[in-house]
């Protein structure tokens, strides 16, 4: 599991938390993010530029929930961005 | 009557507005949740450590009140010591009799406290529960009749032969009638031991005190003793009732109690099941 595959994780789950199965529901649109298993968490984020996909991820709650929904991928992102280099860094998680 | 507003539709700038309002909502209620869950972690770990300080303090007193009960002893029956004087006898006695029950004390919170973390090891043998209460009661009948209470013990047909813990049973079973007796001012104990099929029961019922709505569900509960109940017992630690549970859950039973309120008495029930060995 790549550190953008944990940072997909992370964000769905803490949407989860607040908006329930929506979340996987609304992560499953987002062209590039794969569900592997919604119950145990495991998802892979792929087709091409994977930093991209976690933009599109983001956007995807953004568009929905507003900012305060930005705020939520942030947190949740937070922990893993250590492990980015810069030119690794989705843009929406800066 | 209809609500007017029904049929109008709502603008996707409105809908989108009162999605992200309760978006926002959920987000308080989550990071709420989640303040209280860190308090509960925090509270479980200070609970851990306090508990295991206690521990420690006790073992501690409990090895210093019984090396000072040992002293005494020997004072009183060692003749190396010389003879005791008529006047230092009751004296040398009542010193051992105090620090005895404060040894016995320390020893029931501490194996109170084991049973608790689930630590204790029973030691499970073939026990006759009435030859148990029986004994107990033996031993009770002074501090009723010191307060001027009637204890009366009626016993149902059958045989009591469970599997159990011989010793920390006659503990429970001595907590329960114990409790009934210092909760009492006037009127008495009747208990009854009475057993069905694969059930064993035991009820405690004494014209004691009550028990408050407030009360009943923390009454077997460590630390569980009424707002008054210092009151009418100065030595109450509130381990007595938590420690009977401890021991029951253990043998598969369960307790409960009964009152109609305050000043209406109480009735304090454990339920064994009927296990041989």
């Amino acid at each position: 599991m790549t550190t953008l595959d944990q940072i997909a994780n992370k964000i769905i789950k803490e949407q989860e938390l607040i908006i329930g199965p929506l979340a996987w529901q609304e992560a499953g649109k987002v062209n590039g993010v794969h569900i592997i298993d919604a119950k145990s968490g495991a998802v892979t984020v792929e087709n091409g530029d994977s930093r991209i996909v976690i933009d599109k991820l983001v956007s995807q709650y953004e568009r929905l929930f507003g900012r305060a929904s930005r705020e939520v991928c942030r947190e949740a992102a937070a922990p893993f961005l250590a492990n980015l280099t810069p030119a690794e860094m989705p843009l929406s998680l800066k | 009557m209809a609500d007017s507003n029904a049929n109008i539709p709502i603008s996707s700038e409105e809908y989108k507005k009162v999605t992200e309002e309760l978006y926002k909502q959920n987000l308080e209620v989550v990071r709420l949740y989640k303040q209280v869950e860190d308090l509960n972690r925090e509270l479980e770990i200070a609970n851990e450590g306090q508990a295991n300080l206690l521990h420690i303090i006790n073992h501690q007193i409990k090895g210093y009140l019984a090396k000072a009960r040992n002293i005494f002893s020997e004072l009183l029956s060692e003749p190396s010591y010389g003879p005791v004087s008529l006047a230092a006898q009751p004296m040398l006695e009542e010193g051992f009799n105090s620090l005895t029950e404060g040894v016995d004390f320390v020893t029931d919170f501490l194996i109170a406290s084991n049973i608790e973390k689930g630590t204790f090891v029973y030691n499970m043998q073939s026990v006759d529960l009435k030859k148990l209460v029986t004994e107990v009661i033996e031993k009770e009948i002074e501090a009723a009749k010191e307060k001027g209470l009637s204890l009366d013990l009626r016993v149902a047909d059958g045989g009591y032969n469970i599997k159990g813990d011989a010793s920390q049973l006659g503990q429970a079973v001595k907590n329960l009638i114990d409790n009934s007796i210092r909760y009492t001012l006037k009127g008495g104990l009747i208990i009854n031991l009475s057993r069905t099929d694969n059930k064993i029961l035991l009820a405690v019922k004494d014209t004691g005190m009550g028990i408050s709505d407030e009360l009943k569900p923390k009454l077997f509960t460590k630390g569980g003793r009424g707002k008054d109940s210092l009151k009418v017992n100065v030595n109450s630690t509130g381990f007595g009732l938590s420690f009977v549970k401890g021991v029951v859950e253990a043998h598969q039973g369960r307790v409960w109690s009964d009152s109609a309120g305050p000043n209406q008495g109480s009735t304090f029930c454990m339920e064994l099941p009927v296990v041989l060995l």
